[in-house]
């Protein structure tokens, strides 16, 4: 399979440079798509929604708060994600006005966060079914993610290991496979158009404004090496023509495969760095900062370093 | 062995086969009681605050319901013969609000058969992905035809849990015993749990001998049950209800276990199914176990079938 042109040039960043290549922004611009703004409940100015087809029955709503994935059937719709809350009435309009006016039957969480779930405070009193993993709904009972809205709502159908809905003579199939990005990631699949949606599992088109400094949730159930290892399941078990991640632009497979890469000369380049068994996470958070250029303070900086130095030090 | 004795039981293990299946009325119509559902009546009792159970008949399978301010959620939805009893009996209770959610516990006609009309309605049907996977089979000897309408929407293959009406319902897919595709339905904070057709009320189970069921696969879940549940959980049976508890499931696993054994022991003496049955090797378990749907001869040919299936393996 041909990779696109934008992922050949990602892999070449890749595979050429390394993370040294962060190196080379003289001044890196701070982190404006890691997954959530520091403060998740004051509405921030945002464009006008657009509406963007994917498919005959397949559209994308993209810009603030994550990216939404909307299939429209004779039945209803579901949607992949809905953005925060304070976003709903503008979600709802641009949905009804260009896509389609059928009720919202589903909405499918691709994880706790709040920038991908807080609009379930609106969709689910409006009637729609909410479905997450169990972790997922667990995180956001327990206010796991720090700074979200206090009254985030949890999806009312929850489960582990792989759920599929029948709608409007659609399949949708929605997957649960462990710790990566947060512990509650989920894929939703629409065969019918090859079209996946990847949540935060992936970043495209913005690796070099910030998606390249990853947010791995520890405290949410996140893991490096799990992150690896689900995309290369995604990537080995799924046919894939388009990627719709969580925030940026539409991929590829390659896309994926690309961020896969990057994590993974992460995960090696921090266990260089932590094999001498001398440094501290302190000291690791320091590199990260100074050498890799992490912003400081930044939402990676802060939530991946930790979990990151536990995970990656010497054991024994 | 004469080819000619080896086809005999071959058939007949087949027949005991298709009446297993428990598809509603067909199943009936085998054993010469097509069940009159002009005549049934809905006896609903009360499990907790907001946790009703529905009886119709041994043939009928039991339907549980929650209901609060959300609306109403089932398990398993009887037959379409009788869903206006069923919903006078729901609205009997004062349960108002739209039947959001019917679970079924697997794919059995006396289970699911109901789905069509609740769908039409906008209920969404749930159930583990094997239900939907064996509905979806083309017809054949031993698999029934489903309706395209009694068909599950939301399918889940491993746990799902759902929120509702102020309860978190668990639901347990445990590993294949009435068929493969069984659920376990647990309302967690009114510790109450529907089984299903796992072993739990007196009677001769059917077991899904052509829906990935076993003999083995019972004994275990009847064991998981006592597991998942604690001692003061009211067990819902899918047949012959309201409740029963750890003894009955017990009391159970134990003829299981016991009629098994005596089974495979005919079978490796190389008896035939016939002479298996005239035997009687569940004699002494008859006694308060032949109200239920299944005879004591249509049972002994389903362990049969099981075991001489896998010995073949
Ligand atoms: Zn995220
Ligand atoms: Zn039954
Ligand atoms: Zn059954």
């Amino acid at each position: 399979m041909q990779p696109s042109k934008q992922a050949l040039l990602v892999l070449m960043a890749g595979a050429t440079l390394g993370l040294g290549a962060l190196s080379v922004h003289a001044q890196p611009k701070p982190n404006v798509t890691a997954s959530q703004p520091v403060d998740q409940t004051t509405p921030q100015p945002h464009p006008p929604f657009e509406a963007v087809k994917l498919a005959d029955d397949l559209w994308e709503v993209p810009g603030a708060g994550s990216n939404v994935t909307i299939l429209v059937t004779d039945e209803g719709l579901a949607l992949v994600d809905d953005k925060y809350e304070y976003h709903y009435d503008d979600l709802m309009k641009v949905i009804r006005e260009k896509i389609s006016t059928k009720k919202v039957k589903y909405v499918i969480d691709t994880h706790y966060h709040a920038d991908h779930s807080g609009g379930n405070t609106r969709f689910r009193p409006a009637g729609a079914d909410i479905i997450s993993s169990i972790p997922g709904h667990d995180n956001t009972v327990n206010k796991v993610q720090p700074g979200a809205p206090p009254n985030m709502v949890p999806a009312n159908i929850a489960f582990t290991g792989e759920m599929r809905l029948y709608v409007g003579g659609r399949e949708i199939r929605i997957n649960h496979y462990g710790p990566g990005h947060t512990g509650t990631d989920v894929t939703v699949y629409f065969p019918h158009a090859r079209v996946i949606c990847v949540g935060d599992l992936t970043h495209i088109g913005d690796l070099a404004r910030g998606g390249q400094y990853p947010l791995i949730d520890y405290n949410g159930g996140g893991s490096i090496q799990g992150w690896i290892d689900r995309l290369d399941t995604i990537t080995s078990s799924t046919v894939i023509d388009k990627v719709v991640p969580g925030h940026g632009t539409v991929g590829t497979k390659a896309d994926i495969i690309a961020y896969r890469d990057l994590l993974e000369k992460l995960r090696d380049h921090v266990a260089a760095y932590l094999r001498d068994g001398t440094k501290t996470e302190a000291d690791l958070r320091a590199h990260l900062v100074r050498d890799e250029h992490w912003p400081d303070p930044g939402l990676s900086i802060v939530r991946s370093t930790h979990g990151m130095f536990m995970d990656l030090k010497p054991k024994g | 062995m004469h080819n000619f004795r080896i086809g005999v039981v071959k058939t007949l293990a087949a027949a005991v086969a298709m009446a297993a299946l428990g598809f509603g009325t067909a199943a009936h119509a085998q054993q010469g009681q097509a069940m009159d559902f002009a005549k049934l009546q809905i006896k609903t009792t009360k499990l907790a605050d907001n946790l009703y159970v529905m009886e119709a008949a041994p043939g009928v399978g039991n339907v549980m319901m929650l209901t609060g301010a959300d609306g109403v959620l089932l398990i398993d939805s009887m037959f379409p013969q009788l869903h206006d009893k069923l919903m006078a009996a729901i609205r009997a209770t004062g349960a108002t609000g739209p039947v959001k959610y019917v679970i079924n516990t697997h794919l059995h006609g006396d289970h699911t058969a109901g789905n069509g009309l609740f769908a039409k309605d906008g209920t969404v049907i749930i159930a583990q992905d094997s239900v939907r996977r064996r509905m979806l089979l083309p017809k054949s000897e031993l698999t029934p035809a489903y309706p395209p309408e009694n068909v599950p929407t939301v399918t889940y293959n491993d746990r799902m849990t759902l929120h509702f009406d102020g309860e978190d319902i668990e639901l347990i897919h445990p590993p294949a015993a009435h068929t493969d595709g069984d659920t376990i339905v647990y309302f967690k904070k009114a510790n109450v749990m529907h089984v299903g057709d796992l072993p739990a009320s007196f009677r001769f189970n059917n077991i899904g001998v052509n829906d990935g069921g076993s003999v083995d696969g019972m004994i275990a879940d009847g064991k998981l049950v006592m597991k998942l549940a604690n001692s003061q959980t009211k067990i819902v049976p899918g047949h012959l209800g309201p409740v029963v508890g750890f003894k009955e499931i017990t009391i159970q696993d134990t003829m299981f276990q016991t009629v098994r054994d005596r089974i495979a022991k005919m079978i490796k003496q190389g008896k035939t199914l016939e002479q298996i049955v005239a035997a009687e090797p569940t004699k002494d378990f008859n006694e308060g176990r032949l109200g239920g749907n299944i005879t004591p001869a249509r049972w002994i040919g389903l362990i049969y079938t099981d075991l001489t299936r896998r010995m073949k393996k």
